[in-house]
C-alpha cells in the first residue's frame, strides 16, 4: 500500500472524522425494487407500516383507477399507479412445485416488450420464513428466449398476505403477439449470509511456506496447493461443510488471497469470499478489487480468489482477511413454466436524428404502453451529460412526466463517441408509475422538441 | 450454474449474485456516495439505486470485467446525477436538522469546495487508497489525467482544511505534516 504524504494524511484525518453509519443495504434494494420509482430507506418503522398497508387498501382502492386484476400491481407500485382498462390481461395461472405456488397474475403484452406479475407462496398459505428468490427468471417465445438487452424486475412481500409478488419487464425481439409464451421461472431458493468475520490468520507465515509471486495475467489457482495454509483456522458458519484457507500470492498488480471452498455447483451451497482485509496499521478495511471462483472438473472443492490491487508483500504481516459466508438452500427443485397466449398492444419504434445539447445525439425512439427508451450516442464524457428531459403527449391533451431509470453507456474503444440507453417510465399526476395505451400518445416532447407520434 | 464467478452470475441476472453483490460491495459505496454527495440519507438512496441500475442492467456487464468497478462507476455517475438535479431543482434546502449527516461542518465546508469528481477522486485515494490505474477502469479516464485531476484537488482540499477546528483537533498528525 503506498505511503501517504503529510498532506494526504492530514486529509485522511479529516475524512475518518466523517460517519458513515451500518445500513439494511439489501432489505432496501429489495424494498426499492418493489417501489422503485421512489427510493425507499428502510429506516423508519412508519414507512414499512405504510408499504403494508398498501395492502390492505387494495380493495377500496382497485375500483377507482385500476381495473380489476392482481392486487399486485398496486402492492408492487403504490397505489397511485395508473393501469388503464384492457391494457393488463389478466391470467392467475397457478403452479405448485414442492410446496410452493407460483401464479403468473396478470401480463401487459406489447410488440415490443413484456411486463408480468407474478406470485409466490407456500401451498399452505403460510408466510415464507424469508423472502425467496429464483434462479432465473426468463420469457420464451414459441420455445425461444427472444429477450434481448433489458430487463426490468421488482419484488415485495406483502407479508400480510403471505404473498411475494414480483414484476418482470422482458424487452423482446419480435412480436410476442399471437405466440405461445412460456415463463420459465425457478427454481426457488433462499439466501443466508453471515456478518463480516474478521480472521486472524498469519498471512505472511502461509506465504513463506512457498512464496508464490506471479504475473498479473497468471492463474494461481493449482498453485496454492504446494502451500501450506493447514494451520489457518477460519470462523465457520453453522454445521456446514468446511472452508479453509487456500494461499496467499502476490503479483504485479496487488495481492491475491484465496480460500478452498465447497463446490458451489452443489445443491446446497456453501460459498465465501474475502471481502475485505483488515489493517491493524490503521485499523480501517481495504474492500477487495473483485473476486473469482473456479473449479476443476470433478473435483469436491473450488477456489474462490480475491485480489487487492496496490497490497504488497511487505503489507501481508499487518493484514487479517474478513470474510463473509453465502448460504443457498433449495426451496424448489426445478423451475415453473407456465404458459399463455395473449394478442400484443401496438408500441412504436422510430428511427430519429435529434442533436441535443451536450453533444447528444438520438437515433431511435422506442414507445410502449410500459416505458419509453431513447438510443443515441454522446461524446466520450467527462462529465455524464444528464438525462434528457422527456414528456409525453396524450390525445385528451394530458402532458405525462417521465422519470428517466438508467443512462447507459457502452465503451468507447473504438470510435469518439459513446452509445447511450436511457429507460423512461410514465408518471402519473400524483407521481405514481402509470401505464398506458400507445396509440393514445400523440407526441413526444424530447427537451424542446416535440415529436409527433400520432396525428 | 452456480460454479461460476459472482461477475458471471451477476451478468446473467441471478438474484443470489444479486445479494452478493450487495453484501460485498455495498457498505463500501454507501460510504463512498456518502463523501461524494455529502449527505448521508441521498447517499443511501444512491447506493440503493446503484445496485438496482447494476442489476436491472446485468445483461451490459461483461464478465472478465471488475465488477467492483462497474458498479463504483454507476455510484458515481448516480450520485453526479443527484446533485445535478438537486441544482436543477433550486428547491429550499434539504431539512438537514432532522436526519443528521455525520459531517462536521468545517469538513463539509472543505469538501464543498471540490467538484463532485474531485470529492470522489480524493476519497478513492485517500480512504480506499486505490491505484491511479484502478481508478481508470472506474472512471474510464487515463490514469495519468486522473493523476493530475487528483493533485488539483488534494492541493485544493489540504488548503481548505488548513486552520480549519478538524485540523485543530489533530495536534499529533500536524506535528509530522511538515
Amino acid at each position: 500500500m503506498s505511503n501517504l504524504t503529510p498532506d494526504e494524511q492530514r486529509i485522511r484525518n479529516a475524512l475518518e472524522q466523517i460517519e458513515t453509519p451500518m445500513y439494511d443495504i439489501l432489505s432496501a434494494v429489495h424494498a426499492q425494487r418493489a417501489c422503485r420509482r421512489a427510493p425507499l430507506r428502510l429506516r423508519s418503522p412508519q414507512r414499512l407500516l405504510a408499504a403494508a398497508l398498501v395492502g390492505a387498501l387494495l380493495t377500496v382502492t382497485a375500483a377507482a383507477a385500476v381495473v380489476q386484476l392482481s392486487g399486485g400491481w398496486q402492492v408492487l407500485f403504490g397505489q397511485d399507479v395508473v393501469l388503464p382498462e384492457d391494457l393488463a390481461v389478466p391470467l392467475q395461472q397457478a403452479q405448485t412445485i414442492d410446496s410452493c405456488t407460483l401464479t403468473l397474475e396478470d401480463a401487459i403484452v406489447s410488440q415490443n416488450d413484456v411486463g408480468i406479475i407474478y406470485s409466490l407462496q407456500q401451498a399452505d398459505g403460510t408466510p415464507f420464513p424469508e423472502p425467496v428468490d429464483l434462479e432465473e427468471v426468463s420469457l420464451l417465445i414459441d420455445g425461444a428466449d427472444r429477450s434481448t438487452s433489458s430487463q426490468g424486475q421488482t419484488l415485495f412481500t406483502d407479508e400480510n398476505a403471505a404473498k411475494q409478488y414480483v414484476y418482470y419487464e422482458f424487452e423482446l425481439d419480435s412480436d410476442p403477439g399471437g405466440h405461445t409464451l412460456t415463463l420459465s421461472a425457478g427454481p426457488a431458493f433462499r439466501t443466508e449470509l453471515s456478518d463480516t468475520l474478521t480472521t486472524a490468520i498469519d498471512l505472511s507465515a502461509i506465504f513463506r511456506t512457498h512464496p508464490l509471486r506471479l504475473r498479473a495475467d497468471e492463474d494461481a489457482a493449482a498453485l496454492y496447493a504446494q502451500q501450506d495454509a493447514a494451520g489457518a483456522h477460519l470462523p465457520q458458519f453453522g454445521a456446514l461443510p468446511a472452508v479453509s484457507m487456500g494461499g496467499v500470492a502476490v503479483d504485479d498488480t496487488g495481492l491475491r488471497l484465496a480460500l478452498c471452498t465447497p463446490c458451489e455447483s452443489a445443491a446446497h451451497t456453501l460459498s465465501a469470499d474475502i471481502v475485505s482485509v483488515l489493517d491493524t496499521r490503521t485499523g480501517k478495511s481495504i474492500p477487495n478489487d473483485g473476486s473469482s471462483y473456479c473449479e476443476a472438473n470433478g473435483q469436491t472443492v473450488g477456489i474462490r480468489e480475491s485480489r487487492f490491487l496496490g497490497l504488497r508483500e511487505e503489507d501481508l504481516p499487518f493484514l487479517l482477511p474478513q470474510i463473509i459466508y453465502t448460504y443457498r438452500e433449495p426451496v424448489t427443485s426445478r423451475a415453473w413454466t407456465i404458459d399463455f397466449t395473449a394478442a400484443s398492444l401496438p408500441a412504436c419504434n422510430r428511427q430519429i436524428d435529434l442533436s441535443l445539447p451536450d453533444g447528444l445525439q438520438v437515433d431511435r425512439l422506442l414507445l410502449s404502453p410500459l416505458g419509453l427508451e431513447l438510443e443515441g450516442s454522446q461524446p466520450p464524457a467527462d462529465d455524464i451529460p444528464p438525462a434528457p428531459e422527456v414528456q409525453v403527449i396524450l390525445r385528451d391533451g394530458t402532458t405525462l412526466h417521465t422519470g428517466s431509470e438508467f443512462t447507459g453507456t457502452s465503451g468507447s474503444d473504438n470510435s469518439n463517441r459513446e452509445c447511450f440507453t436511457i429507460q423512461y417510465y410514465y408518471q402519473s399526476d400524483r407521481q405514481g408509475r402509470q401505464f398506458l395505451s400507445t396509440p393514445d400518445v400523440t407526441a413526444v416532447r424530447i427537451g424542446s422538441t416535440t415529436i409527433t407520434i400520432a396525428e | 450454474m452456480n460454479a461460476q464467478s459472482l461477475e458471471a452470475r451477476f451478468a446473467d441476472g441471478c438474484e443470489q449474485a444479486l445479494n452478493e453483490a450487495v453484501a460485498l460491495y455495498g457498505q463500501p459505496l454507501l460510504r463512498y456516495c456518502h463523501h461524494i454527495l455529502c449527505n448521508y440519507h441521498d447517499a443511501q438512496d444512491a447506493v440503493q439505486t446503484t445496485f438496482i441500475k447494476a442489476y436491472d442492467n446485468h445483461k451490459r456487464f461483461q464478465p472478465g470485467t471488475s465488477l467492483s468497478a462497474w458498479l463504483y462507476r454507476i455510484a458515481y455517475t448516480t450520485c453526479v446525477d443527484m446533485l445535478r438535479r438537486r441544482k436543477l431543482q433550486l428547491m429550499s434546502p434539504p431539512p438537514a436538522a432532522v436526519d443528521p449527516d455525520y459531517i462536521g461542518e468545517d469538513v463539509r465546508r472543505a469538501l464543498n469546495t471540490l467538484t463532485p469528481e474531485q470529492r470522489a477522486l480524493v476519497y478513492s485515494r485517500v480512504i480506499e487508497q486505490r491505484s491511479f490505474d484502478a481508478l481508470a477502469v472506474i472512471y474510464g479516464k487515463p490514469a495519468a489525467t486522473l493523476r493530475k485531476r487528483y493533485e488539483r484537488a488534494r492541493k485544493k482540499l489540504a488548503q481548505a482544511l488548513a486552520g480549519t477546528p478538524a485540523e485543530r483537533r489533530k495536534p499529533d498528525e500536524q506535528s509530522h505534516t511538515g
